[in-house]
């Protein structure tokens, strides 16, 4: 999977979680930068990223992320 | 040895001399053995075998963890050592809690009484622990490196200045840090020792001089009634801001003398606009460590996703929410067992705040639309009323904290609606205060530095630093501030008296 490929999934998740067909997410986004993500919506992302990639985060990775580009690179890590 | 006795800043004094006198490579045994020193003069010699099963347990599990292929075997490895230094927490801490839950619901049924224990706990048990915690779990699932030399795994899991009251750290954003080779910075060390002096200023002759004020209405309930009530409570959170931050101050400023920067646990939580802003931040370490290590596991378990899916499907998108109150609930009883071995911790510490953060979740997206519709969205002055609330709220919780009991925090709460006498409660605070508060002075004194700490709070908020506004000073008037300060200390300071109100959690 290819990096424009892994941020059209990436960006099909955040619209759907946080029900906003406006969001394009790129490496550098964090929890600033849209409005609903918050702790509990936090969760709700990382349960629907799995879903959709196929993966498993743990909590240790879970609770370090601190953008979208950790959380890619951790996807592509897991898919290698 | 406190951290507002003269005879610590001579320890600290001597540490940092020898400290940055010695080759880079071997300063952190200077802080090995300033934290043991700290931890043995402050802890009962019962205490010390606790502290050894602490630490050699997670030294060896953390070292297993290196060994071990089986998934399975990691994990049981990892549940015993969590399940041991819960334990040690629980029976040093807690084990009073219980026996009086048990005592009450026999005593109903007129059944026998269990009598309560009287032990020693180490110094920082509660804040040590936590940090342990966070170490063995980010090991565990392979996001911290696993520290091979267990003196420095001592030394990071009791590192002195955090025994006093924390903040609780997580070793990828501190561990290194103990270990640097970092060099000696003049204007580092200059606005260390700055950030002492505010704090032991914030303790010595705000804190300790409204705890006079609080300790003496909060022990006359049969006076202060109505609107006192409040002003009691207002003056506890006032007290226990300036007390617990003003030691934040002094442990972030301490640490800072030796090269060391630790994570900072306020910023400006009185501006808060809502509850959920105020606890992010107010205590912000231990609020994170709650949401890392306790609410999100559970939000994340299966069990829940399930109960998500379910509420969703039967409430519709609102429906998905109420998993994450039930995480709260936990998080937030887990937030007032911290605080201690009492009901009133968890009604007033836990659940109160609980309950009205997720009133304030629910109710957002009207609030959210009446702030549209009225235009009030950005306005200074409802922004200012918002503040109010929050404080008001706070405040109500904060009673049972200062209560003496859980009974005694709703008789106050009730009396808040009681009728309430105007002349003889001001007369007996004049009466019995005003001496032992220092006079007209002090009351200028005490007013000058609350604004002080407002208009810090309000360059905070807006993420300056005041730190960085002194510095910027010419030096004749830094220096001239600098002895304003320490002479307010000397002639304002109440020296001699009460202990931090979080050293020993």
């Amino acid at each position: 999977m290819n990096n424009e490929e892994l941020y059209t999934k990436l960006n099909e998740v955040f619209r759907e979680v946080f029900d906003d067909e406006s969001i394009t997410v790129t490496n550098v986004t964090t929890a600033d930068d849209i409005e609903d993500w918050d702790s509990l919506e936090y969760i709700n992302l990382i349960v629907a990223i799995e879903k959709k990639f196929g993966i498993k985060f743990n909590m240790g990775e879970v609770n370090s992320f601190k953008n979208v580009g950790e959380m890619a690179g951790s996807i592509v890590s897991k898919l290698a | 040895m406190e951290i507002t006795q003269a005879s610590f800043y001579l320890f600290i004094g001597l540490s940092c001399l020898i400290y940055w006198l010695i080759q880079p490579k071997f300063r952190w045994y200077v802080l090995l053995i300033d934290s043991v020193v700290f931890c043995a003069v402050n802890s009962h010699f019962s205490t010390y075998i606790f502290v050894l099963v602490n630490v050699s347990s997670v030294y060896a599990a953390t070292m297993l963890f290196g060994v071990v292929e089986n998934v399975k075997a990691k994990k049981a490895i990892v549940t015993v050592t969590l399940l041991l230094n819960v334990g040690i927490l629980a029976y040093l801490k807690y084990l009073n809690l219980f026996i009086d839950s048990i005592n009450y619901v026999s005593g109903r049924f007129g059944g026998s009484v269990l009598n309560r224990v009287s032990w020693y706990a180490p110094i920082g048990l509660s804040f040590y622990t936590l940090t342990l915690i966070s170490y063995l779990l980010d090991t565990y699932w392979g996001v911290a490196s696993v520290e091979k030399n267990p003196l420095k795994l001592l030394l990071y899991l009791l590192y002195f200045p955090l025994l006093v009251s924390g903040p609780i750290l997580r070793e990828r954003e501190t561990k290194h840090r103990l270990f640097e080779s970092v060099e000696f910075d003049h204007k580092r060390a200059v606005a260390a020792v700055r950030r002492i002096a505010w704090g032991l200023l914030k303790k010595m002759v705000v804190a300790d001089r409204l705890a006079l004020v609080v300790s003496f209405m909060f022990s006359n309930p049969d006076l202060y009634k109505g609107l006192w009530v409040l002003i009691a409570g207002f003056a506890f959170i006032i007290e226990l801001y300036f007390d617990f931050s003003g030691c934040m101050d002094i442990i972030i400023g301490i640490s800072a003398c030796f090269g060391i920067e630790l994570p900072e646990n306020f910023k400006a939580p009185f501006l808060s606009k809502s509850m959920q802003e105020f606890w992010q931040r107010w205590h912000i370490t231990l609020g994170l460590w709650l949401r890392d290590y306790i609410m999100n596991p559970i939000l994340k378990s299966e069990p829940m996703r399930n109960l998500a899916g379910h509420c969703k499907k039967a409430f519709g998108k609102g429906g998905k929410k109420i998993p994450s109150y039930i995480a709260m609930f936990v998080l937030w009883t887990a937030m007032g067992l911290w605080h201690g071995n009492s009901w009133k911790y968890i009604v007033g510490e836990g659940w109160w705040f609980w309950l009205i953060i997720v009133l304030e979740q629910v109710l957002e997206p009207s609030m959210a639309s009446f702030r549209k519709r009225h235009g009030l969205e950005g306005r200074k002055w409802y922004g200012f009323l918002r503040i109010c609330r929050v404080l008001l709220l706070y405040n109500i919780g904060m009673l049972f904290f200062r209560a003496e009991s859980l009974a005694s925090s709703f008789e106050m709460v009730k009396n808040i609606f009681a009728p309430m006498a105007l002349r003889s409660p001001a007369a007996a605070l004049y009466d019995n205060l005003w001496d032992g508060f220092g006079g007209l002075y002090a009351v200028i004194v005490v007013l000058f530095v609350f604004v002080l700490q407002i208009l810090c709070d309000i360059k905070t908020y807006k993420g300056n630093s005041m730190q960085e506004t002194v510095s910027a000073f010419p030096t004749p008037i830094r220096w001239a501030l600098y002895f304003i300060l320490m002479l307010t200390i000397v002639v304002f300071g109440m020296f001699g008296k009460s202990a931090f109100i979080y050293f020993g959690f």
